[in-house]
């Protein structure tokens, strides 16, 4: 609701992702017009197209979680103790909100702008339609994705007892994610000493293995071996969390609240 | 003139003194746009080398364009970055009747209140780009044409300062208007690149770039006067001519571009500000 009270401030944020979509169009032309050839690094233009634009959509119910912000400002405002009042997991409660919000973005920004995407890239640019298991495949990644994403913002968020400058932290957070998960630039681009290290961190998770199991860029076998990683970390970084839930349980009493 | 020549270091240490009760909130800030300018620089480099080239410009050029860029904006997020707050939600929460209840201009206390060191992270990290990239690619480092891009830099600010200020002033009528601010001042992304990759022969190619040169001059910043340093004696396109790559000619061109430019914006800031009328109390 609160997101409605400004109606004005929706106008703002479409022309920025308006200005960031022509933005990456030129650059990209720009690029494929010194280059002769027509794939680079195993992209045609088209398909470069179609891989930073739905990396840049899934960022719109992939990245859209809550659990940032609201620890952070259950932290600065001492809330934190009102919360362990009450009979539910605070791990748990932040990620429930976290995924309604995600839910509702997705039906609200992503399904239409998915469906333009999609008009544009198969009737207008000539790829291929994905498969059905390449959807699937795409909303199992898409879903371990948030879970991988709202533990480490719950994790980061702690950091909210040392420091009041969350914003820095925020920005700091945001920019390595979108580099490091090939949100950016697909990990082919990369050095090849990165290339091989990359798929195995959490980052992945984030944005690289949804995106190429949509465009259907690996084979079963690699889509097995992806979504296996993406779902290790997933689970592994919830127990993290849930871990540092309780110890900052604690740490919050010893404070005395 | 004087008067706020004095003031500054007040209000500028009151600002840190604000800030260290924090230390820590320091070096994040600091690190903040630091870490977020070489995810963009890291970025530009991957994508660009693979074909080593763009728009006639290599490698190398674009990165010491780049570098050159964080200069002018690292200076104006330095003292000017508290727009953004009051743009966020701060005349909601009426901040402003504290402000305009003191004799010194509006604009001035807004500004002056903050010291964003992040800035200084942005200016350190484009002296370091122009470092690593200057000695690849050939420099002219006579007077006449430094001079001229030094000045050009010195005024180029403004024009960061200008749309940051009417965008924000919307906010007087409407409360909050940080996403328009950001929506415009994200603009700025299309200057890191020079802008001749826009000037594709297209018409939506040329608008672009003559809307960067003119309305929302991010591209006066860094691609002209470095596109006169770098290919001299030759034509560079404006609007449906081309003038002369002369570095004179364009310190004059963002002297009078970023100057009308910042007079719109504070006309209109003026003029929004006595929209405002406070909550009371």
């Amino acid at each position: 609701m609160n997101f409605f009270a400004f109606r004005g401030e929706i106008l703002g944020w479409v022309l920025q992702d308006v200005v960031t979509l022509f933005i990456m169009v030129f650059l990209w032309f720009a690029i494929y017009k010194e280059n002769a050839n027509a794939a680079i690094n195993g992209f045609s233009y088209p398909e470069m197209m179609a891989y930073l634009v739905v990396a840049s959509i899934s960022g719109q119910w992939i990245n859209n979680g809550s659990t940032f912000r609201s620890v952070n400002e259950d932290i600065s405002e001492g809330q934190i103790s009102s919360w362990l009042t009450k009979p539910v997991s605070y791990r748990g409660k932040n990620f429930a909100c976290s995924l309604g919000n995600c839910l509702g973005n997705f039906v609200l920004f992503f399904l239409p702008l998915a469906i333009i995407a999609l008009l544009v890239f198969t009737l207008g640019l000539g790829l291929p339609f994905p498969e059905w298991y390449n959807i699937i495949f795409y909303l199992v990644a898409g879903f371990l994705a948030i879970v991988i994403l709202d533990s480490l913002d719950f994790l980061i968020a702690q950091l909210g007892f040392l420091t009041n400058s969350l914003f820095g932290i925020f920005i700091i957070k945001e920019a390595i994610f979108a580099f490091l998960s090939g949100r950016a630039v697909p990990y082919s681009f990369f050095p090849a000493w990165a290339q091989n290290v990359m798929p195995y961190l959490p980052f992945a998770g984030l944005s690289s293995t949804p995106v190429n199991l949509l465009l259907s860029r690996y084979s079963l076998q690699e889509s097995a071996i992806s979504l296996a990683l993406s779902f290790a970390w997933a689970v592994a970084l919830y127990l993290l969390s849930v871990y540092a839930n309780r110890k900052m349980i604690k740490h919050v009493v010893a404070v005395g609240g | 003139m004087k008067k706020y020549l004095k003031l500054y270091p007040h209000y500028l240490a009151m600002a840190l003194k604000s800030k260290m009760i924090y230390r820590a909130d320091w070096a994040i800030s600091l690190l903040g746009l630091v870490v977020s300018n070489l995810a963009t620089f890291l970025t530009l480099y991957l994508s660009t080398l693979p074909v080593q080239s763009l728009g006639g410009w290599s490698l190398p050029h674009i990165m010491f364009l780049y570098g050159f860029l964080l200069i002018p904006m690292g200076i104006d997020h330095m003292l000017t970055d508290k727009l953004w707050n009051y743009g966020g939600g701060l005349i909601d929460m009426g901040e402003l009747d504290r402000i305009l209840m003191k004799p010194v201009n509006p604009l001035f206390q807004m500004c002056a209140e903050y010291f964003q060191e992040g800035g200084l992270g942005e200016v350190i990290l484009g002296v370091a780009f122009m470092a690593i990239f200057g000695p690849q690619i050939t420099l002219d480092l006579s007077f006449n044409v430094v001079f001229p891009i030094v000045i050009g830099a010195l005024f180029s600010p403004l024009i960061y300062f200008g749309i940051k200020l009417w965008t924000m002033s919307i906010a007087f009528y409407n409360r909050r208007s940080i996403s328009i601010m950001s929506g415009f001042y994200n603009i700025k992304e299309y200057g890191k690149y020079p802008a001749s990759i826009y000037h594709t022969g297209s018409w939506v190619g040329e608008v672009v770039y003559n809307v960067l040169l003119f309305i929302l001059p991010f591209g006066l910043v860094g691609y002209l006067p470095l596109a006169a340093q770098m290919f001299p004696g030759k034509e560079i396109p404006f609007l449906w001519f081309s003038i002369p790559a002369n570095n004179y000619l364009i310190m004059g061109v963002i002297i009078a571009v970023s100057l009308v430019q910042f007079t719109l914006a504070y006309l209109f800031f003026s003029h929004a500000i006595k929209h405002y009328a406070s909550a009371g109390a």
